[in-house]
């Protein structure tokens, strides 16, 4: 093809427009950029690993997110089917007759009757839950009916049950179930089937039978639990409401999922700006990568270009190459990302079930839409990381060839050029932060920018350090860390990235864990006040979480007990959304282990006690904008009535808030079956173990309680506390490996191209145990002062993430605990990665002749 | 080249290297350029091959002025019209002898296949080394693969740093034999130098000193 060249006269110079190189020219181009890899395929394993683990970290987070998030819809599918709205009676059930009067009315003909529970499966000790339906009607609303066509076949089969997978029980075999102190063999029937007619590998969870055993074995003949309908309009679902009683809630079922699904958006935006975390501490492995490969490849570069290939041609390459380099990275990273999130799906999914919702662990799944993000922010990342290297790579001139080294005469270029980024990120970044308004994402991109700024100065306060430290180390620390030092500082271009990702990682690390020890902290302050009983007991008989009248009248003669407290915890859906509400029949002094945050000091007592008055918890009230005076419009049995709001309190229980209702106003407006928990304070001297056996062995006692002291509660608190920040401790972890990896990289290149000067250091008689050792002592002092650098940066991470993040994500606000030895651990943490990385680079010469680093010459 | 000066900022204090130099030259002609070190020698070269630009002055090859060019347009031009030889031979080192030398023809869209380049090869008695790789060539090898690779697409112009400066006597003068050779089928070569018996085998020398170019006679 022969090369076009238009010409325009500019500036007193002729731009050339066009040109072309033929195909050939470029085939021989990409052989070259190749076989050069190919030689020495370390440093493109390192590309390519910095893009996995960004990418991976992204798709872990997103596909254990969306895994999570497809089981519990698949779930309400399962469970709900088509339907569209609910209708729902207290924890007693609802009255079946108000089922036959709706079918009467005529109506509503797409309705049908569910009975659920919870229940024990004898043979794999797990909970299930037994779902029982009407095979008659519910394909009204499960549109192929979860028994399918086979159900005619169990006509005739006592206590049929149907499973979600007969390779697990074959159909004949026999389940015994547990409810409510009763048992029941069923026998398996089939399997429960999917929309589509197959066997539903998913339905892990649901058991199902007829309507009509599931009510005689649940001890509810003439009960449902619910009613489900699939209406076709908003004017119906107002004709059903006038229709039914008002001691029974209809229930829009779409705003129930998306609230349900609301409440763990913040969860999943925080581990999602993780996941980001990890890319951009990737991105710089991807510049100083790129960076190193262009360098180490300078002399061929100038060779091509004094044969004749122009700036345009070589960048077009290297960006094919890294364009090549990116695609292979996704592909693992999506690979390596699936495999994380089967390590993470679990904590995520308990961490769900903890704070939201119950879900089932189920199965993962790798959506097109994740596929698509990680692609575009691999692109992306790379594209943004590998820019900037490629397009001074284009301009290498060729009389680089005459010369030795380049890049070093930078290094205090480098960071000087890195001043001004850093201090327009960090301003940038607080600015977006304080007008970010309630903006969970762009506050997390201000947070990002607040914390990259800092990071990116790492450089020049690494030179200025080492300078000021250079002539003091001469005279007491010896040569080798004089020499390690001065290495430093002529070596940023090289290490200067690699610094600023450590400092990135660990800062970023040291923030999140401080972070979290204040919030542990706070939780463990607010335990001790909120939780001044001696015994906590709940009933865990499935199908009776209620204490009785009779086993309250028993538990006030045991000796021993000073006073017993009762509570309940019923989920509303209310104008404002769907929330708990929380019941209390407690004593005057357990009243005051509540915080009262608004009105401040206020004594709430007596007013608690008073009709019509609700406490609320800092979440609801920051979630809501509700302050003290305002009106909550609840729905009750009364219709919907208004309660005052006489006092804001910190909790910890629930991030989407609570509401605390008196007993007595809880009694009055919402039907209840009685309290689900008691507190005990004891007499001083009572024997725990055994005031647990006398509660046990009460006649009216349910047949299976849980009861904890107030320290066995308390760790448990704790741990479960612990167990929700796993997954963040994952990709804390994850961040700090890539950026140790980018040191070790560096150091390596570092090593790879000082090997001549090693070798003439051997010659002149310098050790290789001098060497090696300064070798770690430099990536010893780098990581210690990005260590130090990151101090500031986390504790201001800390300050952010408990300020302006928490009480967005979670609407509560924590005391700042810094605890000393975090902030050394971080340090430690960063010295140690660094140190660990030298080790390679400081074998690899130790390995290297002297004649092989002299010939290099 | 016309009143072509260049002055280097070192360290703050400006050096002229080049100073109003005029110098003119025809196909044919092989111009051994010596001088002392530092007198602007391969500074005199990177001008003619477009890699640097005067900071006066005009340079013109075969029409063309190159001080008037942006770095694209001096690079096409030094794609088809210049040939480069260093002192290091600078061969692609992941490139056998012919691909090395195929490079040049490529990029020039000219024919480029085995029967061009390995007549070339048996000429300068190097086609046993045809696939081997630069590593595995001797010094004097290399540089005259290089040779042939600054002259196989026939460029006007051949500029020559110090070519015999990392070889032995011996094979430097197979280098230069080889260099005259070249010139003598119709390229200028312009060749900087230190050595006095590589500078016997041009036809014309110059000295460059105190930045000025003199043509000895």
């Amino acid at each position: 093809m022969p090369t076009g060249i238009a010409r325009s006269r500019m500036a007193g110079s002729t731009k050339i427009r066009k040109f072309e190189v033929s195909n050939s020219a470029t085939a021989t181009l990409l052989k070259i950029f190749l076989r050069e890899q190919k030689k020495s395929p370390g440093p493109l394993l390192l590309t390519v690993l910095s893009v996995t683990i960004g990418v991976a970290a992204i798709v872990g987070v997103d596909i254990t997110s969306h895994s999570a998030l497809s089981e519990f819809e698949r779930a309400n599918r399962l469970s709900s089917g088509l339907a569209t709205h609910q209708v729902v009676g207290d924890a007693t059930g609802l009255d079946e007759n108000i089922y036959a009067a709706i079918r009467l009315d005529g109506r509503f003909p797409n309705t049908a009757p569910i009975v659920q529970a919870e229940v024990q499966v004898h043979e794999d000790g797990q909970a299930w839950q037994l779902l029982g339906i009407d095979p008659l009607s519910d394909y009204r609303i499960r549109e192929s009916a979860l028994l399918g066509d086979k159900y005619t076949e169990q006509i005739g089969i006592a206590w049929p049950i149907h499973v979600p997978n007969t390779e697990t029980w074959p159909i004949g075999s026999t389940l015994t179930l547990y409810y409510g102190g009763r048992q029941q063999e069923f026998t398996v029937a089939g399997e429960v089937f999917d929309e589509s007619g197959q066997s539903d590998m998913h339905a892990e969870g649901f058991l199902v039978t007829d309507i009509m055993w599931a009510q005689a074995f649940l001890n509810r003949v003439g009960l449902l639990t619910r009613i489900d309908f699939r209406l076709d309009s908003e004017v119906d679902s107002h004709t059903l409401q006038i229709l039914l009683p008002d001691s029974v809630r209809l229930i829009d079922l779409q705003t129930r999922h998306t609230a349900q699904k609301d409440m763990t958006r913040a969860f999943r935006t925080n581990l999602a700006a993780l996941g980001y975390l990890t890319l951009l501490v990737a991105m710089f492995l991807i510049y100083s990568s790129t960076v190193f490969q262009i360098a180490r490849r300078r002399n061929l570069l100038s060779q091509l270009r004094a044969i004749g290939y122009t700036h345009h041609e070589i960048a077009r390459m290297l960006g094919t190459e890294l364009s090549i380099i990116a695609l292979s990275g996704i592909s693992m990273g999506i690979g390596l990302g699936y495999l994380l999130s089967t390590l993470m799906l679990g904590l995520v999914t308990d961490t769900i079930n903890i704070l939201y919702f119950d879900v089932a662990h189920g199965t993962l799944e790798l959506p097109t839409e994740t596929i698509l993000k990680s692609v575009v922010m691999g692109f992306l990342g790379t594209a943004i990381a590998g820019a900037v290297p490629i397009r001074e790579a284009g301009h290498v001139t060729v009389q680089t060839l005459s010369k030795r080294t380049l890049e070093e005469g930078k290094a205090l270029m480098l960071s000087r050029k890195m001043l001004p980024v850093a201090i327009g990120c960090f301003g940038l970044g607080a600015l977006i932060l304080m007008f970010s308004g309630q903006s969970l994402a762009i506050a997390f991109a201000g947070l990002f920018l607040l914390v990259l700024g800092p990071a990116a100065g790492t450089p020049w306060l690494i030179y200025h350090i080492c300078r000021f430290l250079g002539p003091l180390a001469g005279g007491t620390l010896g040569l080798v860390a004089k020499t390690a030092i001065i290495n430093i500082r002529s070596h940023l271009s090289r290490t200067g990235i690699s610094a600023i990702a450590l400092s990135l990682a660990v800062s970023a690390s040291l923030g999140v864990a401080l972070m979290v020890d204040s919030f542990r902290y706070s939780v463990d302050n607010w335990i001790s006040h909120y939780m001044r009983s001696d015994l906590y007991v709940v009933s865990t008989m499935p199908g009776e979480p209620y204490f009785s009248e009779s086993f309250r009248a028993e538990v006030a003669t045991v000796d021993g007990i000073q006073s017993t407290g009762y509570s309940t915890r019923i989920s509303i859906q209310s104008e404002l959304g769907l929330h708990d509400l929380l019941a209390m029949d407690i004593s005057p002094s357990s009243f005051h282990g509540f915080m009262i945050l608004s009105p401040p000091g206020a004594d709430l007592w007596d007013r608690f006690n008073q009709s019509r008055t609700v406490l609320i918890t800092e979440s609801f009230a920051n979630r809501h904008d509700i302050s003290v005076g305002d009106d909550i419009r609840l729905p009750t049995t009364q219709g919907e009535v208004s309660f005052e709001v006489i006092g804001i309190y910190l909790d910890y229980s629930s991030e989407h808030g609570l509401l605390t209702l008196s007993w007595n106003n809880f009694d009055r407006y919402f039907p209840n079956s009685g309290p689900t928990t008691a507190s005990m304070m004891l007499d001083p001297g009572v024997i725990l173990s055994d005031m647990k056996q006398a509660i046990g062995n009460l006649e009216a006692a349910p047949e299976q309680l849980l009861i904890r002291s107030n320290r066995e509660l308390r760790e448990q608190i704790l741990n479960i506390f612990d167990r929700t920040f796993e997954v963040t401790d994952i990709l804390r972890w994850l961040t700090v490996l890539v950026a140790m990896t980018g040191m070790i990289f560096s150091l390596v290149a570092l090593q790879l191209e000082r090997s001549s000067l090693n070798a003439k250091l051997k010659a002149v008689g310098f050790s290789r145990v001098q060497l090696a050792m300064q070798i770690i002592a430099e990536a010893s002092i780098t990581g210690f002062l990005a260590g130090l650098i990151a101090i500031p940066v986390g504790l201001m991470l800390c300050l952010s993430l408990i300020e302006v993040i928490n009480v967005r994500s979670f609407g509560w606000t924590m005391m700042t605990h810094i605890d000393p030895m975090l902030v050394l651990a971080a340090v430690g943490i960063s010295t140690l990665s660094a140190t660990a990385a030298g080790i390679y680079p400081a074998m690899r010469m130790w390995r290297t002749p002297i004649t092989a680093g002299l010939r290099d010459e | 080249m016309a009143g072509i000066s260049r002055v280097f900022d070192d360290a703050n204090t400006p050096r002229t290297v080049l100073d109003n130099v005029d110098f003119t030259a025809n196909s044919g002609d092989l111009v051994a350029i010596t001088g002392p070190s530092g007198s602007g020698k391969s500074t005199f070269l990177h001008m003619l091959g477009g890699i640097d630009i005067p900071d006066r002055g005009r340079i013109v090859i075969n029409g063309t002025d190159l001080t008037s060019l942006d770095e694209t347009g001096r690079t096409l031009f030094r794609r088809k019209h210049i040939g480069l030889v260093f002192q290091f031979f600078n061969l692609i080192p992941t490139l056998n002898v012919i691909e090395n030398l195929r490079l040049p023809l490529e990029l020039c869209s000219l024919k480029s296949d085995d029967s061009v380049i390995l007549p070339l090869l048996e000429r300068f008695g190097l086609e046993h080394q045809a696939y081997s790789y630069p590593d595995l060539l001797s010094g004097g090898e290399q540089q005259r693969v290089a040779v042939i690779r600054a002259a196989i697409h026939k460029p006007s112009l051949i500029l020559a740093d110090e070519p015999t400066g990392n070889l032995d006597d011996c094979q430097g003068h197979v280098v230069l034999d080889l260099i005259r050779q070249v010139s003598s089928d119709g390229s200028c070569v312009i060749m900087a130098t230190h050595s006095q018996s590589a500078s016997e085998y041009a036809n014309r020398h110059c000295t460059i000193k105190n930045g000025r170019l003199h043509e000895d006679s």
